[in-house]
């Protein structure tokens, strides 16, 4: 049978698994009656028919729009042809003085809030703002205030107040224009004319709900996973909501919500000073744009970023803070030791590709960086998996540093994997000492979470089913397993320190998999104690086939994470743990911590 | 045979016959697509039950009444991915690896799941096509009553859409 027959046959037979359903079709049908949908769409037709009949002769078509109009006054409900468009909202701008914003931004499980307040001139330009956050990357509690003459930054954390000359926009990165909304629909309503986004106006019958326009961006855009929600009052016209989502998936997650609120309400002008605020003994730096960052010379976004990067990671290196604030957010380089509180950074292990920020708010560059770096003693890896690069808006010649999400992970040792002669002999520990690693355990992995329909798994509820997922036997050991049709082997790990790191075994990404680690306890008699664990990210503990701990979490190992009661039988204890890994590092620790 | 197209106007005009011979037309792709989702059947009953409603409120909304077919089977797979949503979140954490994973009723096997899967990666025009040949069971001429164009088109178009099923399922090793 060639593979068109066998092609065809089987679609046929797919075709056939799916019988005809008389039952969907009557539950359908009823509740289409018992809703009235039919009956509804009579006063939607007679401006549909509008629509369709507009090249229909002239006369007659503004006949029926006078009639039209005439059932439309009986019937107010009736609908009312979209008719918003963005220029309204930009126009309606111009009337505002005052204006609230509320933003809240969600980081993994986290959720950040920061407010704004904006004062406008007549044509509804922001002349003078405040902007504060209860936290910011790497810098804390953040106040900036300022206007067209000059910024102000409060770092509370360093006791510090930035003083900048001119637009607030140009200080710590911070773009006043990202959360201004005149400034967003003059934005958005050029990228229309430019065919870079895609809009949908949904404006509602009902008056007091608001207009809905969603901006999407086409595939193959650096925003098409993407999708931004602002909710627009009719009768005003101005801006009340944005919602910003990102696909990921299976579905789009929340990224950012901006509530826009107390319109033309007077702002005390000490809202826009620190006056008061400030204490005496704070140190105030100036900040000069001329000093900051590096030329791009001939090198390509890319490249740049890239380069931007290594000059940083090698300024702190080499101790030369002031350089490395020149390049992170033109700060102080007093700002930038005392954020490393102590560590020192060694070297830096790798530079990640730098791509255009998918978000469609912002212009910046990313890139990553891995580093070591030694704290009290004790080695670490610092992995810095964004770094946001932005241009100097003065200067479209010069970038800067102005975010970074990092992590901070003990460096894991040498681990040594052996294939031959698996079994549990060569991970059995003849007892426990409280307080000691273990160091020795069979390891299986890293697998692939299990295929489930189209539920993917990077999805939350991907990933809790793949948590939740185990097709092992806990309690009798088989060197080899077959998981969802794949056959794996156990091989044995050993490591030399106490935190196992386990995307050695990887040969590629260890995003989204699963490791599952056994060792053999012989105990000398009935043992009560406690398990110190810990994770990246999520773990289950099975001791003797009982499941005795699970927590699903996104986290870095840290040593004793997780505190958990045990009771060792006298003689062999079969001990398993899963260890589940969304994205980035994957590791593990355990040890008895005694009763 | 009326098309798409005659069918859409039809119940804008307040005809519901037409409506329900669009559900007849469409219920098994529109279940077809909630089962790639939800690899269940009876929840894909519950998808393609919401998706219909759905679609008959927005009905007015649908600007080329021609790509209702289309159409329909996007909003069947939004109506599933709730469904799927919606259970995760109120089922405890264990019982939803017993409702999706261990359940052996009422699933699809999962050599199907996997070519509905391929089916389902389909560009939009070609999947609509194959889901009308091989679920609805239409013959060649009546899509292209259906779809308002000519045999030999439809005829070349679903000539190429088993052609990217046959490169996908090399490709995969199906």
């Amino acid at each position: 049978m060639t593979l068109e027959d066998k092609l065809e046959r089987e679609l046929e037979e797919l075709g056939s698994t799916i019988r005809p359903n008389e039952k969907l079709i009557n539950a359908v049908m009823s509740r289409i009656e018992e809703q009235g949908l039919a009956k509804q769409q009579g006063q939607v037709l007679l401006i549909r028919r509008i629509i369709m009949n507009r090249f229909a002769k002239l006369a007659a078509a503004a006949a029926i729009i006078t009639v039209a109009a005439v059932v439309w006054s009986i019937f107010p409900t009736s609908v009312i042809p979209a008719a918003y468009a963005l220029q309204d909202t930009i126009e309606a701008y111009n009337s505002i003085r005052f204006l609230h914003i509320r933003e809240t931004e969600s980081i993994f499980q986290l959720m950040r809030t920061s407010e704004a307040w904006l004062q406008c001139d007549k044509y509804g330009n922001v002349t003078r703002m405040r902007f504060q956050a209860d936290w910011v990357n790497a810098i804390g509690p953040l106040t900036v205030v300022g206007g067209l003459d000059g910024t102000q930054a409060w770092l509370k954390r360093f006791n510090l107040v930035l003083q900048g000359r001119g637009d607030t926009s140009v200080i710590l990165g911070y773009d006043v224009l990202q959360i201004e909304p005149k400034a967003l629909f003059e934005r958005l309503y050029q990228q229309e004319q430019a065919g870079e986004i895609i809009l949908d106006i949904n404006e509602p019958q009902e008056k007091r709900e608001p207009i809905k326009v969603t901006v999407t961006y086409p595939q193959g855009s650096r925003s098409e996973n993407w999708k931004k929600v602002l909710y627009v009052d009719q009768a005003t016209k101005l801006v009340t909501k944005i919602e910003k989502f990102q696909f990921g998936g299976g579905q789009y997650n929340h990224v950012k919500t901006s509530e826009f609120s107390d319109y033309n309400q007077q702002i005390d002008p000490m809202m826009f000073n620190l006056t008061g605020e400030v204490p005496e003994d704070a140190k105030v730096v100036e900040m000069t744009d001329s000093e900051t960052s590096l030329p791009q010379g001939d090198m390509t976004d890319e490249e740049f970023a890239r380069e931007i990067t290594r000059q940083f990671f090698e300024a702190v290196i080499s101790k030369d803070f002031y350089k490395a604030g020149q390049l992170s957010l033109a700060a102080p380089g007093s700002m930038i030791e005392q954020s490393l509180s102590g560590a020192n950074l060694l070297e830096i292990l790798s530079i990640g590709p730098a791509y255009p920020d998918p978000d469609p708010d912002s212009n910046a560059m990313i890139c990553s960086c891995k580093a070591l770096l030694e704290f009290n003693g004790s080695y670490y890896e610092l992995d810095a998996w964004r770094i946001r690069i932005v241009r100097v808006e003065k200067d479209p010649n010069l970038w800067l540093i102005c975010d970074t999400d990092f992590l901070v992970i003990p460096a894991p040792g040498k681990i040594t994997i052996t294939h031959d002669n698996i079994g549990l002999d060569s991970v059995t520990y003849n007892s426990l000492k409280p307080g000691e690693f273990m160091k020795k355990w069979l390891v299986l992995g890293p697998l692939p979470y299990p295929t489930l329909g189209d539920i993917d798994f990077s999805s939350k509820e991907g990933q809790r089913i793949a948590f939740h997922t185990d097709n092992l036997d806990f309690v009798n050991f088989a060197p080899k397993v077959n998981i969802d049709g794949t056959e794996y082997e156990w091989a044995m790990l050993e490591s030399e320190h106490g935190i196992i790191g386990l995307e050695e075994l990887s040969e590629g990404s260890n995003n989204y998999t699963i490791d599952y680690v056994w060792a053999q306890i012989d105990m000398p008699e009935e043992t009560k104690g406690t398990l110190g664990i810990g994770s990246d990210d999520g773990v289950k503990v099975w001791l003797n086939g009982e499941l005795i701990h699970k927590n699903w979490m996104y986290r870095t190992v840290g040593v004793d994470n997780d505190r958990v009661p045990v009771l060792f039988k006298k003689g062999r204890n079969q001990l398993v743990l899963k260890i589940q890994n969304s994205l980035g590092y994957s590791g593990f620790c355990c040890r008895l911590l005694g009763e | 045979l009326q098309s798409d197209n005659e069918l859409v106007s039809a119940c804008l005009d307040g005809s519901k016959a037409a409506f329900e011979v669009l559900v007849r037309r469409y219920e098994r792709p529109v279940r077809a697509v909630a089962l790639g989702v939800l690899g269940d059947f009876h929840r894909a009953e519950d998808a393609a039950q919401e998706a219909f409603i759905r679609a008959r409120k927005k009905l007015p909304g649908l600007r080329n009444q021609a790509a209702f077919g289309p159409w329909i089977t996007k909003i069947a797979k939004h109506s599933a991915i709730n469904i799927a949503r919606r259970r995760v979140k109120v089922a405890t954490q264990d019982s939803i690896m017993a409702e999706v994973i261990e359940q052996p009723d009422g699933r699809l096997e999962s050599d199907k799941q996997r070519l509905l899967k391929v089916v389902m990666k389909l560009p939009k025009a070609h999947r609509h096509l194959i889901m009308l040949r091989y679920f609805s069971k239409y013959p060649v001429k009546e899509l292209a009553r259906i779809t308002g164009r000519s045999v030999g088109t439809v005829t070349k178009q679903l000539s190429r859409a088993r052609e990217q099923l046959r490169t996908q399922f090399e490709r995969v090793g199906i």
